[in-house]
């Protein structure tokens, strides 16, 4: 999952590189039908004559760095996770602090979501998502799973990570992945 | 969970009024969406960049004469003296339609594949998986040799082959649509159902 500011970034970026090329396609276009004020041959002179300057290895250089670092940086920026580690409960303040492990939380309320007949398995996490804190929940569970049933499982899963957070901040979500190969039920004899 | 050493009596009590009365199950989180295909040109264009950062530092390099030939140099003497001939038109045509693909990509929404069940928080079901759902509740219908079903968030097409004759058709979808039901009175917005019959002779 990654941030929107990230997604901003990545679609802002996409959009200057794909003007980018539609102006120089278009230009070159131009150029070749003859039509225009453009010279009949390319020259680099201009530019040739800036790299020859004295002070153009240094700012290549220096610009070179600062690329490298900003490219660096950027592809980090996609490989961070936005999962949540640690939460503090409601009532935390300048006498103390009630610190809880997110991940003990969440993992509870997926093995109890997990007990429900029908839900195959399922884990928690705790992620930060398009400026909520979220506590989900993927199950999987069987294609012969009662979905209404499995809908107030999930409300009481949700209502068990308000009694024991009590953030108001804090939104739930469960997504259900249905098994592709479905499990024979144990038989009662 | 840990707390601070002078507080344990303050923070008990708060733990107890925290843990007491809510009895609402938390509210349902955004439906989850994609990512697109955005962040994989994003990753791209930093590559770019970190592409771009090693020419400027081999320019350095090269005018310190620890390196033969500045590729920068090598690319400006190459594109010196160029007519315009057809391959610079077929290169320039490329340039535009991959830069018009490249808006495709900045404008999609991120993508939403997911039907939305009828609960107090968020419960999502991915269209793909409420086809199985459907097919396995199709599943050993009277006179239903065999199921197939696809979805979408609007669409949800049912395919049944039977070997009854074309006369019993009404009654095998009304069959299809009955078993089918409690699975679409989960959802909040349930896709269109259509059902298809395929009658199948014995040879």
């Amino acid at each position: 999952m990654i941030s929107r500011t990230l997604m901003a970034l990545d679609r802002v970026a996409t959009l200057v590189l794909s003007l980018a090329l539609l102006t120089l396609g278009l230009l070159g276009i131009w150029w070749w039908t003859g039509a225009g004020p453009l010279p009949t041959k390319s020259s680099t002179t201009p530019v040739q004559d800036v790299v020859a300057t004295g002070w153009w290895p240094w700012a290549s250089a220096l610009l070179g760095l600062l690329l490298v670092y900003l490219g660096i940086r950027w592809l980090a920026l996609h490989l961070s996770r936005s999962t949540v580690t640690e939460l503090q409960l409601r009532g935390s303040g300048k006498q103390g602090t009630l610190i809880v492990t997110a991940g003990k939380v969440t993992d509870a309320a997926a093995e109890s979501f997990a007990d429900t007949l029908g839900v195959r398995s399922a884990k928690g996490t705790m992620i930060r998502d398009r400026g909520q804190l979220v506590a989900k929940i993927t199950a999987v569970v069987e294609a012969y799973a009662d979905l209404p049933a499995i809908a107030k499982q999930a409300d009481r899963v949700a209502t068990e990570f308000a009694h024991m957070l009590g953030r108001d901040d804090l939104r739930c979500r469960v997504e259900l992945r249905v098994a592709r190969r479905s499990k024979t039920p144990a038989r009662v004899s | 969970m840990s707390t601070t050493p002078e507080s344990n009596q303050t923070t008990q009590t708060i733990q107890t009024e925290a843990g007491g009365t809510d009895d609402a199950p938390l509210d349902g989180a955004k439906a989850p969406v994609g990512t697109g295909t955005a962040p994989i040109f994003g990753q791209l264009i930093a590559l770019l960049l970190i592409g771009l950062g090693i020419v400027g530092v081999q320019e350095a390099i090269a005018r310190t004469g620890l390196a033969k030939t500045s590729w920068t140099s090598w690319v400006l003497t190459r594109l010196d003296g160029r007519s315009a001939s057809f391959s610079i038109l077929v290169l320039c045509v490329v340039l535009t339609l991959v830069g018009l693909a490249l808006l495709v990509v900045v404008f999609k929404p991120r993508p939403r594949k997911t039907l939305t069940l009828s609960a107090k928080t968020g419960v999502y079901l991915r269209a793909g998986d409420l086809a199985r759902i459907a097919q396995s509740a199709v599943d050993g219908a009277d006179g239903v040799i065999d199921v197939g079903a696809s979805a979408s968030r609007s669409r949800l097409k049912v395919r049944v082959t039977t070997l009854e004759p074309a006369s019993g058709n009404t009654d095998i979808e009304s069959d299809v649509r009955d078993r089918m039901q409690p699975t679409f009175e989960a959802l909040t917005n349930p896709p269109r159902v259509s059902v298809d019959v395929v009658n199948q002779e014995l040879t």
